[in-house]
């Protein structure tokens, strides 16, 4: 058991083609590598030189035994990564800790209005209520109208992003010929790739001042928060959603041509099914994506914590999960930061819980398709 | 000949074109060839272009019905292209040009006004790897027949007073019965397709194009990616099915097109059809030189 663990260890850090001298170089490398971190963590002031050693023994290692230690600094590169992520997250519920134990249920608080709870889908009778849910200085922290604002604007973005994605991607892959493909795909990933802020600023200068001159003198609201993140979601749907579509094998959909079924029946009842879940697994991405984006909610509902009213209201407003952090993190007190830790943790089991079923979903749709090339 | 006559060249030039007209009309003497039964489909002039690649030469010929008619020839010869030229199904290609005329029962299908789903209803088509759509056994026989409205089932029809269950029940058993499937899946019709052997899986596609009531069943090599007991099971249903559809097969299995087929035609390598007769008549004694060759493994 113990010496099939290290042959593992072995195997992994030198590899089977172990060379002359790979294991010194390996060795000597991994050696100064522990040590620089000892140093970061025990001496900070000799960590510098002891990095600067580490850099010129992986240097003379990578001239002398590349193979090895190119094996060596993958390893390192995937230890490091999944490091991080794990001490982030450790710290991340570490830190919630404290206002988990002191303010309880109370983080769950549901508003009360007339002497009444406010309905919040019977969840009011059993969760506590209070008149202040959201005061820093008398210790209110309630995050029921954060976590509402959240799932509101989620919704309104989803009903935006999915059926305008589904099309798109089905434009692309299915209507659209090779040439425009091959420049609109590319497009829609560049639109992936631009910074939440642009889109935040964008909402809030064209759209929001459109509501106010065309309908509204109100401003910002879940309405406009919600079509933003829905267009920020667009792109990661489309382009998820059209690599679903475009998987699909193409002699499925001759066969159902060739039956006399028309291109729309086809890719209804051939490429949608076919690929039904991808295209969800590519809503649930963007989505989850969307959510996690701070910039664009805070730069249009800087707004405090209000809970929606009426509970449908989308043209209230209200800081969501993530712009409550983004827009309370500079200013706040200690206990008022203890509280976004918990916003953070339940932002991370949601998002976390999205990414898993839709990578669960992907498999499925693996599973399906198997046996068709 | 108008064109020579035309265009009066120097002696070089004209040799060549007698040439070519000479080998040309051999040609035409070669494929013009009617059968006994009723012409089915009558293919005049077909040219197809890929871009510039010209895949399908001046192809012309009569298919009888109630036939099997096998198309034989080398790989990349244009035996696919024709094939798809008989159910428009190169319109799908975006690359590819096609000119000529094609006439089912008389009627052009490449005119303009021609109705696409109806020319794929009468003419079915069975590919070179079976590809049942992921949905039940069922789900697969019935889908034509609800695609073009036969079969209303479901929460909607039954809405509007309609639920052609019972019909539909007969017709999956009837299609699964005529591709002699029936008794190995009846007992498993909501599974999944993709469940079955490939060589279930491609009766079952013969099957799925059986009910939708086609007059002419196109196959391209359908038995290509079978083991040989599935490739004999497919070869018998074909000869069955001869006896009320029109069936044209492309094969590059000679034996093949021999057992099955009653005439053959023969593509060589630049998309033109050099012999086409009676199947004993191309095996036994072909008027191509190059045919010949090709039958006898010494070209292709
Ligand atoms: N979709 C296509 N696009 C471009 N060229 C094609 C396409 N399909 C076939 N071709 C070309 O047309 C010629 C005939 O192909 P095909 O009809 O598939 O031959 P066969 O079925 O006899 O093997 C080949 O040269 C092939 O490269
Ligand atoms: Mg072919």
């Amino acid at each position: 058991m113990l010496h099939q663990v290290w042959v593992d260890v072995q195997h992994t850090l030198f590899g089977t083609d172990e060379a002359e001298g790979s294991r010194l170089a390996v060795g000597a490398s991994a050696g100064m590598l522990l040590a620089t971190i000892g140093a970061f963590l025990f001496a900070p002031a000799v960590a510098l030189p002891v990095l600067a050693g580490f850099v010129i023994i992986t240097a003379i290692g990578w001239i002398t035994h590349q193979g090895a230690i190119a094996r060596l600094l993958t390893l390192f590169a995937t230890v490091l990564t999944v490091l991080t992520v794990f001490l982030i997250t450790v710290f991340l519920f570490v830190s919630a800790l404290p206002a988990f134990t002191e303010h309880g249920s109370g983080l769950l608080l549901v508003p009360v209005e007339n002497g009444e709870p406010r309905w919040f889908f019977w969840l009011e009778a059993v969760l506590p209520t209070g008149e202040t849910f959201w005061n820093p200085l008398s210790g209110a922290y309630s995050l029921i109208p954060a976590i509402w604002a959240t799932v509101i604007v989620t919704f309104i973005a989803g009903a935006v992003a999915i059926p305008l994605g589904l099309f798109g991607a089905l434009f692309i892959a299915e209507v659209a010929d090779d040439r425009l493909r091959e420049i609109i795909k590319p497009g829609v990933e560049v639109l992936a790739g631009i910074p939440s802020i642009v889109y935040g600023f964008i909402g809030f200068a064209v759209l929001n001042s459109f509501i106010q001159d065309s309908f509204l003198d109100d401003g910002a609201s879940f309405l406009i928060a919600g079509i933003v993140v829905g267009i920020m979601a667009l792109p990661t749907i489309v382009s998820v959603g059209e690599d679903a579509l475009s998987s699909v094998p193409d002699a499925m959909g001759d066969g159902a041509v060739a039956m006399g079924a028309t291109e729309w029946q086809k890719m209804k009842s051939i490429s949608i099914p076919a690929a039904f879940s991808g295209i969800s697994a590519a809503v649930i991405l963007g989505l989850g994506r969307a959510i996690g984006e701070t910039m664009a909610v805070a730069a249009i509902m800087a707004a405090g914590v209000d809970f929606a009213n009426p509970l449908f209201d989308v043209f209230d407003a209200s800081a969501t999960l993530t712009s409550l952090i983004a827009v309370n993190y500079g200013s706040a007190s200690e206990s008022t930061l203890d509280v976004l830790f918990v916003a953070g943790v339940m932002l991370f089991v949601i998002v976390a819980g999205m990414s898993i079923v839709s990578q669960y979903i992907e498999r499925q749709m693996k599973q399906k398709l198997k046996g068709q090339s | 000949m108008s064109e020579t006559d035309m265009t009066p060249d120097t002696g070089s030039t004209a040799t060549t074109t007698t040439a070519g007209e000479s080998e040309e009309e051999a040609r035409a003497a070669w494929t013009d060839y009617h059968a006994a039964g009723e012409t089915k489909l009558s293919v005049e002039d077909i040219n197809v272009w890929y871009g510039d690649d010209h895949a399908l030469k001046n192809v012309s010929m009569d298919i009888p019905e109630e036939s099997v008619t096998a198309l034989i020839g080398p790989s990349g010869c244009g035996k696919s292209t024709f094939l798809r030229c008989l159910n428009r199904m190169n319109d799908r290609i975006k690359a590819a040009r096609v000119e000529g005329s094609v006439e089912v029962d008389g009627t052009e299908i490449y005119h303009p006004d021609a109705n696409l789903v109806e020319l794929r209803k009468r003419i079915g088509m069975v590919f070179q790897s079976p590809n049942p759509f992921p949905k039940s056994i069922r789900e697969n026989i019935s889908y034509g027949p609800r695609k073009h409205g036969e079969i209303e089932k479901g929460l909607l029809a039954r809405l509007f007073g309609r639920d052609d269950t019972a019909a539909e029940n007969e017709l999956v058993e009837r299609a699964l019965k005529q591709a002699a499937l029936w008794d190995e899946v009846s007992d498993r019709l909501d599974d999944n397709a993709l469940g079955l052997s490939g060589g279930q899986q491609q009766r079952l596609c013969i099957a799925r194009c059986l009910a939708v009531d086609p007059d002419v069943i196109l196959m391209d090599e359908p038995a290509s990616a079978l083991d040989p007991i599935a490739t004999s099971k497919i070869e018998d249903l074909v000869e069955e099915l001869a006896k009320d559809y029109t069936v044209v097969i492309v094969t590059h299995n000679m034996q093949q097109a021999a057992r099955i087929s009653d005439q053959t035609a023969v593509f060589l390598t630049g998309g033109e059809l050099i012999e086409y007769d009676d199947t004993e008549k191309i095996f036994e004694n072909p008027e191509s030189q190059r045919v010949e060759d090709y039958i006898t493994g010494k070209f292709g």
